[in-house]
């Protein structure tokens, strides 16, 4: 009887909570399908009903975004536009590689760490630790006088080569899935004449695949909808997040309505929620983060 | 003395390791030494410096310090010191439990968990930008529409109110940081061998004792490492006070220390740049005997800590 009603206690519990899930869900889906609506309305249904289905639905907003959207930026000392495609080409230059070389240097690093006896193995565990328990408050103000310093700021390439260090969640992530991968493997190609490269290139990253393309694609997405570096670091490289962040605040003066700045919205959203969709399964399992102990 | 055996030592097997080991370790470390070590180091020595307006600097002792403790800006740095203890304590501290909660509805796979993972994920996949235009047109437009046509009351503008400002910013925080920190605890849990579960069934758990001492003690390390990088980000915290109100209109009462010297880089007043070093300077000095602290006393209380600990 009293364990009944425990059961009865906790199957309450677990309806409450899946309400709350109900309603926190439906509040972000909404503003999602509220976008999509609004992006479909004339500027007068807009005025009409803030809430409601487009009157008659306008799918000129989605071609008028391309000729309104256009940001002028100072390069090399002169004024240039940058219209939608020209932004979109730099955020998928930006989305593809910056990426590849943020994971290639916490690839490199945690492997080595995780899988090899050396003089400073326990050394670099031990900064990853420290880097992210001891919060060492490097002021943006002196990384853009590095960045300016190096020849980084406003500069593409540079910027996407040198993403920054290796350590931090994703060498602690990686690193433990490395560290699981049992020596086994690498011994057979060893007995086979095969060398250390052989047993990095042909036997752990086939293996780490999986968990590899789940952080490149969660940071293609990151970077893809990244206007922060525009802003920051690259302002004479507007990608297409910084372009809509811009063109917000200044619809107004390009002539454009919130319809048609949610127009631009949702063609910014639709590779990253495509992209999301197609790995949606490997990208939640992948997400696993340990201890910070070794 | 033991002999060390220098033959044993250099084989070619051990320098064909190192050569391939300290190669792999090269591009890695190179970054870490420029993005971390040097730009700490210039950090550091910037917060001790004046710089004039043509990028030139001159040896300014502890004035910085002094500028930012006692200046014009020290009432707002106050109230965005007090601001960042709050949104560190809603959002982390009351936010935590709550996530395992719902992390754990997750795990036991209960109705609607595979929509709910899927759901959760998406507004990580947009950008910050439209889930912030999304939320603040719903707050200053359709909340209000929505207030006079059912209830038939005026609501005032919440976002630039000075008195909820705040509150929405928090709000905000909440709405879309637990679902990113409840993919990882349900993951965590996800992790855990079903033996164990098992185990703890036919020695007749139930749903609440399974969680306290079965599910939580097995994913302390997970809640270890996301308490301290939180704590260790307590004084970083900046809101998303950019993306409301751009550089110049942050209510005073919603000030963050992480957007106050996000904005002293941004305005580009460079003589202003050794401030904004000095904070983070002491903001450093704050933050780390607490982040130890925390660390120190979650191992101590890590219910597995004899296991976890073996790991090492």
């Amino acid at each position: 009887m009293r364990k009944s009603g425990k059961v009865k206690q906790a199957q309450t519990i677990f309806i409450i909570i899946g309400l709350i899930f109900l309603i926190h869900g439906l509040s972000l889906i909404l503003p999602f399908v509220w976008m999509i609506l609004t992006s479909f309305k004339s500027r007068l249904d807009f005025q009409d009903s803030f809430l409601g289905l487009p009157s008659v639905w306008k799918w000129e907003n989605y071609t008028q975004i391309f000729s309104l959207l256009r940001i002028e930026v100072i390069k090399n000392g002169s004024f240039y536009t940058y219209n939608v495609f020209d932004m979109m080409a730099n955020s998928l230059t930006m989305a593809l590689t910056r990426p590849f070389f943020g994971l290639l240097s916490v690839v490199l690093c945690s492997y080595v760490v995780a899988k090899y006896d050396f003089a400073i193995r326990k050394l670099l565990f031990n900064i990853n630790i420290f880097v992210m328990v001891i919060p060492i408050v490097g002021s943006l103000s002196t990384t853009l006088t590095v960045y300016k310093n190096l020849g980084i700021y406003n500069n593409l390439w540079p910027y996407i080569i040198f993403p920054g260090g290796p350590f931090g969640f994703n060498f602690l992530l990686l690193y433990g899935a490395f560290k699981a991968i049992p020596n086994t493997y690498s011994e057979a190609i060893f007995i086979d004449g095969g060398g250390h490269l052989t047993v990095f290139l042909r036997i752990i990253l086939p293996m780490m695949l999986p968990t590899l393309s789940a952080l490149y694609v969660l940071s293609f997405i990151g970077a893809w909808n990244d206007y922060s570096s525009s802003l920051i670091y690259l302002p004479s490289v507007p990608t297409l997040a910084y372009g809509l962040y811009i063109f917000q605040y200044d619809s107004a003066k390009y002539g454009a309505s919130l319809p048609e700045v949610l127009a631009g919205f949702t063609i910014c959203s639709i590779p990253s929620v495509a992209l999301y969709c197609g790995f949606q399964k490997i990208i939640t399992k992948s997400l696993a983060i340990g201890g910070l102990k070794e | 003395m033991e002999k060390i055996n220098w033959k044993k030592k250099f084989n070619r097997k051990n320098v064909f390791k190192n050569i391939f080991v300290y190669c792999m370790l090269l591009y890695p470390l190179a970054q870490f030494l420029v993005f971390y070590v040097y730009m700490n180091f210039e950090n550091i020595m910037m917060a001790f410096k004046g710089m004039m307006p043509d990028g030139s600097t001159y040896w300014n002792g502890l004035e910085n310090f002094k500028i930012v403790l006692t200046g014009v800006d020290s009432e707002l740095i106050r109230i965005a010191f007090a601001n960042n203890l709050w949104m560190f304590f809603l959002t982390t501290i009351v936010g935590m439990p709550l996530n395992i909660l719902f992390g754990y509805y997750l795990f036991k796979k209960k109705f609607g968990s595979t929509a709910i993972r899927i759901v959760y994920m998406l507004p990580s996949m947009v950008s910050g930008v439209v889930m912030n235009l999304l939320f603040m047109k719903f707050v200053e437009l359709g909340l209000p529409t929505m207030f006079k046509q059912y209830f038939g009351v005026q609501l005032p503008n919440l976002i630039r109110n000075n008195d909820t400002a705040f509150g929405v910013q928090v709000f905000y925080t909440l709405w879309l940081g637990f679902s990113s920190s409840l993919i990882i605890y349900s993951n965590a849990m996800f992790a855990i061998d079903e033996g164990i579960i098992e185990a703890g069934k036919i020695d007749g758990t139930n749903n609440l004792t399974e969680l306290i001492f079965i599910v939580v003690p097995l994913i302390f390390p997970t809640l270890t490492t996301y308490m301290v990088t939180g704590v260790s980000s307590i004084f970083t915290l900046s809101g998303s006070l950019f993306l409301f109100y751009g550089l110049n209109d942050v209510p005073h009462s919603t000030y963050m220390l992480g957007f106050y010297l996000f904005r002293i880089a941004m305005v580009g007043d460079l003589t202003a740049y050794p401030q904004g070093s000095a904070m983070s300077i002491i903001i450093t000095l704050v933050t780390v005997p607490i982040t130890l602290f925390t660390r120190w006393g979650l191992n101590r209380i890590d219910p597995m800590r004899d296991t976890h600990a073996d790991i090492s």
